[in-house]
């Protein structure tokens, strides 16, 4: 880390708040990753029902997150949460490749919607722990991700189950987050 | 500081050239998948048969993920740890799967029976699956309809094990509380098995060879999974709770706590057939919620040891019996609620704080 990175960690408002939108597929492992920003146990997690939010402290943001129950039933309840969102993180169980294809319709669904302009996605390829995962440049190319050129994006390589890759993603967060004016 | 090195004004810079630096940054990041043995993926799969029987043995899929895809008329059973395991496109098949760390996802399936004990159950578009069941989290189901459930019996040799790799209780079962994501007004996507059914009924045993080298059994009399009715079951209105504590923090105190718990059961299925346990929790109390099951402060010091694990049983003279028992087993630190009007609201609370406490 320079100096530079260092001077603008200090100058930083530590008020800085970020609201930050957890999506994708039922079991792609959306409350495993919140409990593992959140340093908690991550053995015992039920299947969501309707949503869970954390605030987590990270890089000097304050992230509160919003991880929402992903069963098709209830997708369409997504959009409730859209507004004021500052980045979306998208997960993705590499492992599941049956819904490869149900998982990019939905993805580029909510990279169409107007509320979501322009919002950086950061897409967790989570799960990398299984045998049967398929490598974050492999679903990159699948899901035609160099597409996008509205906003920033990223994807990363995780297992929420073990924390491999999770601050690799938010440190991508904190470096591509438009920092907001007061 | 770094400016001193990588600014071109700095005489360091001559010194110490950043190139070398930079390039070690930039390398990308190693992680624990990208330098792990490969292993062939079709040794964890099952997929495309008909007319067939499978059975992966202990040790043969050491928790890998397993997935299983487009059998028909076929009977699987994986008699191993595994860490997350798809079932998608069967029809007419049985399967036995083993504890699961992760998920059990049923897909596209119908027409199937399926003993397994799970972190977590899942289905999605399915119809007519009968499901003998211990799941530690509450199971869900979307668009499935005409789904059974009962609650699972089985051990064998190495299931302690399996649960304990998994990290699954015997002592949290939510075979009876299922969420439908999909209801249908009017009608009920699912119901529960009578229990004069048993698993035998509904998935074989494998051939007599296996059975023995894994001392396999599905019934009710020495199952490992404690037998339970379910909350929505109560046979009579005369209901007991019982609670252990950890005596302290020691892993022994709780090995000590479940074999108390076992014993219990095992004592009541053995000698009073009209007594039947409802169903056991176990999970961390605090102290202020245990005041509100307890209604004193007795047991607080106990709750910072670890789990509490309550059993809930039922039958005529059910209090007494356990009071009894409890008494000449000489079990404790325990808690054993005496009757009175307020016990099944004391009960009640008792599983509404496992919920709260299950949930993020």
């Amino acid at each position: 880390m320079g100096l530079l990175s260092l001077l603008k960690k200090l100058r930083s408002n530590p008020e800085q708040e970020l609201r930050i939108l957890l999506l994708g597929l039922d079991n792609a492992g959306k409350t495993t990753l919140l409990k593992s920003l959140a340093s908690e146990d991550v053995s015992h997690i039920t299947p969501t029902q309707g949503f869970n939010i954390k605030s987590v402290q990270s890089e000097g943001f304050k992230l509160n997150v919003w991880d929402i129950g992903g069963q098709r039933k209830i997708r369409p309840y997504w959009r409730n949460y859209f507004e004021n969102t500052d980045v979306l993180i998208y997960v993705i169980d590499s492992a599941d490749r049956k819904r490869f294809d149900e998982t990019g319709e939905e993805l580029s669904e909510l990279l169409a919607e107007e509320k979501l302009m322009g919002v950086p996605v950061l897409i967790f390829a989570n799960k990398q722990d299984l045998m049967n995962s398929a490598r974050a440049s492999e679903i990159a190319e699948g899901l035609n991700l160099h597409t996008i050129r509205d906003r920033p994006w990223n994807i990363q390589a995780c297992s929420a189950l073990n924390g491999e890759g999770v601050k690799d993603g938010l440190n991508w967060i904190s470096k591509n987050i438009q920092r907001k004016k007061k | 500081m770094g400016c001193l090195f990588t600014s071109p004004y700095s005489p360091l810079y001559y010194l110490f050239p950043p190139a070398k630096s930079q390039s070690l940054e930039e390398q990308p990041k190693v992680y624990s998948w990208d330098v792990r043995e490969r292993v062939d993926p079709k040794d964890y799969m099952i997929e495309n048969k008909q007319n067939d029987v499978f059975i992966k043995l202990p040790g043969s899929i050491n928790g890998m993920q397993f997935i299983i895809q487009n059998l028909e008329n076929c009977v699987v059973y994986l008699f191993d740890n595994v860490a997350q395991v798809s079932i998608d496109d069967c029809k007419n098949c049985k399967f036995f799967i083993g504890p699961s760390k992760g998920s059990v996802f049923i897909r596209d399936c119908s027409d199937c029976n399926l003993a397994t004990v799970c972190q977590q159950f899942r289905t999605r578009d399915c119809k007519r699956i009968t499901t003998f069941l211990s799941c530690g989290t509450q199971p869900i189901i979307e668009s499935s309809t005409s789904m059974k459930f009962s609650c699972l019996t089985i051990n064998y040799a190495q299931l302690t094990e399996q649960l304990k790799n998994a990290k699954i209780s015997i002592f949290n079962n939510n075979w009876n509380n299922i969420h439908d994501f999909t209801p249908v007004p009017g009608e009920l996507n699912y119901s529960f098995l009578s229990q004069t059914y048993q698993l035998i009924d509904y998935v074989p045993l494998p051939d007599k060879f296996t059975c023995n080298q894994l001392k396999l059994t599905f019934s009710k009399t020495d199952t490992l999974i404690p037998l339970t009715l379910g909350i929505s079951n109560r046979p009579t209105s005369e209901s007991v709770l019982v609670v252990y504590f950890p005596n302290d923090s020691t892993d022994q105190a709780q090995q000590n706590q479940e074999i108390q718990a076992s014993q219990l059961i095992n004592e009541i299925k053995n000698n009073y057939s009209h007594i039947l346990l409802v169903q056991a929790k176990k999970y961390n109390l605090s102290e202020l919620s245990a005041e509100n099951v307890f209604g004193t402060k007795s047991f607080n010091d106990y709750l910072k040891n670890g789990p509490i694990i309550g059993l809930e049983f039922n039958g005529n003279d059910a209090s007494r019996q356990c009071h009894e028992l409890v008494e000449s087993l000489k079990l404790k630190p325990v808690f054993v609620s005496c009757p009175s009007s307020n016990l099944m609201h004391q009960i009640d609370t008792f599983y509404n704080f496992a919920d709260m406490q299950m949930s993020v």
